[in-house]
């Protein structure tokens, strides 16, 4: 595994943006610890290609403590919970985001992830954006307010 | 210290913990059954990351043996969801530990991450997690733990489909990486 890139917030920020990535790994893994920076939850979504299309189809499992769900559908964004929030602004959230064979152009692009935020939500989730690589950028977006500064996002090739 | 894929934190230094790849398989064909084999005892652990549909567009899952034990030596818990409602099921004296499941629709495929902890051990009973899932004709995401009942290190790792009828189309990838301590 080795790292690609890797961006440190100075500032709040709606987007963090990984664009020419290189095509010379197996798989992506992405990593990010957020989290929101005023009161409040948003959800936390990735964009491959820059696509805001609805296009990204995802089925979880998640708990929040009181209650188990499975959610599906489809969305514009690859998210780490299909329908609860995930950041709120005490407590760091975890993403691990899995894109799978992200250089070919022969099946859709699959991404595995797993969601921890310990005070609200853990989850796992499998999203099929519906499009064919290669993925030569990543967007990390929050929906709702900002990412806060000293968020952290790494962006890692898998050997091919 | 550097996180790794599903939580595996390096034990120390620059090299411990970096995934290095021990070989990836890439189907040209149609096939019921993918072996790696003469797996080097030189790492900790080991990573397994699969896309997979299966050629009859039927679901099932993916199952595993090492060393070629096809004995009752593997109990398994899973946790899965299929967009409608969540499962869960345990088994002891099973003939194969599950991996995760094989998409079964066009241009869709399954996706897996299995972690084999501790497969050089020689004084250890083997675990195995997996993440695996898929948006197809048959949805599911699921988390699936495995444990292999024999102390010898694993040298040799199978996968077929459980029913063992179903084959894996194609561009179906299996890549084995492992993990330095």
């Amino acid at each position: 595994m080795e790292l690609i890139a890797e961006q440190v917030l100075n500032t709040n920020t709606a987007s963090v943006t990984f664009s020419s990535i290189p095509q010379t790994f197996r798989d992506l893994t992405l990593v990010v610890n957020t989290i929101r920076s005023t009161a409040g939850s948003t959800v936390l979504g990735i964009r491959l290609n820059g696509s805001s299309a609805n296009s990204y189809n995802y089925v979880a499992i998640e708990g929040n403590g009181s209650a188990t769900s499975s959610p599906t559908g489809t969305d514009t964004f690859v998210t780490a919970t299909a329908v609860t929030n995930v950041l709120n602004s005490t407590d760091r959230a975890l993403v691990t985001y899995n894109i799978m064979d992200y250089s070919t152009n022969d099946k859709h692009i699959m991404v595995l992830l797993r969601a921890s935020n310990p005070s609200f939500v853990t989850a796992a989730t499998v999203n099929r954006w519906a499009s064919f690589g290669p993925v030569t950028q990543v967007d990390v977006l929050s929906v709702t307010g900002l990412l806060a500064t000293g968020s952290r996002f790494a962006l890692y090739g898998i050997a091919a | 210290m550097s996180p790794l894929p599903l939580g595996i934190v390096a034990a120390s230094g620059l090299s411990a913990g970096a995934l290095e790849l021990i070989q990836t398989t890439i189907l040209a064909s149609s096939t019921s059954s993918v072996t790696i084999s003469s797996i080097p005892s030189t790492y900790r652990h080991l990573q397994l990351r699969i896309l997979t549909r299966d050629s009859a567009n039927s679901f099932d899952y993916m199952v595993f043996r090492l060393n070629g034990d096809s004995g009752n030596n593997y109990a398994r818990h899973l946790l899965r969801g299929n967009g409608t409602s969540l499962f869960s099921s345990a088994n002891t004296t099973l003939s194969n530990g599950f991996l995760g499941t094989i998409a079964n629709n066009t241009n869709t495929f399954s996706a897996t991450i299995a972690d084999i902890l501790n497969y050089s051990s020689t004084t250890s009973n083997k675990t195995i997690r997996s993440l695996s899932g898929q948006h197809s004709t048959t949805n599911m995401i699921g988390l699936y733990s495995g444990l292999w009942m024999n102390t010898a290190a694993v040298n040799s790792l199978t996968v077929t489909s459980n029913n063992g009828s179903v084959s894996f189309v194609a561009g179906s990838r299996f890549s084995l990486y492992g993990i330095r301590g």
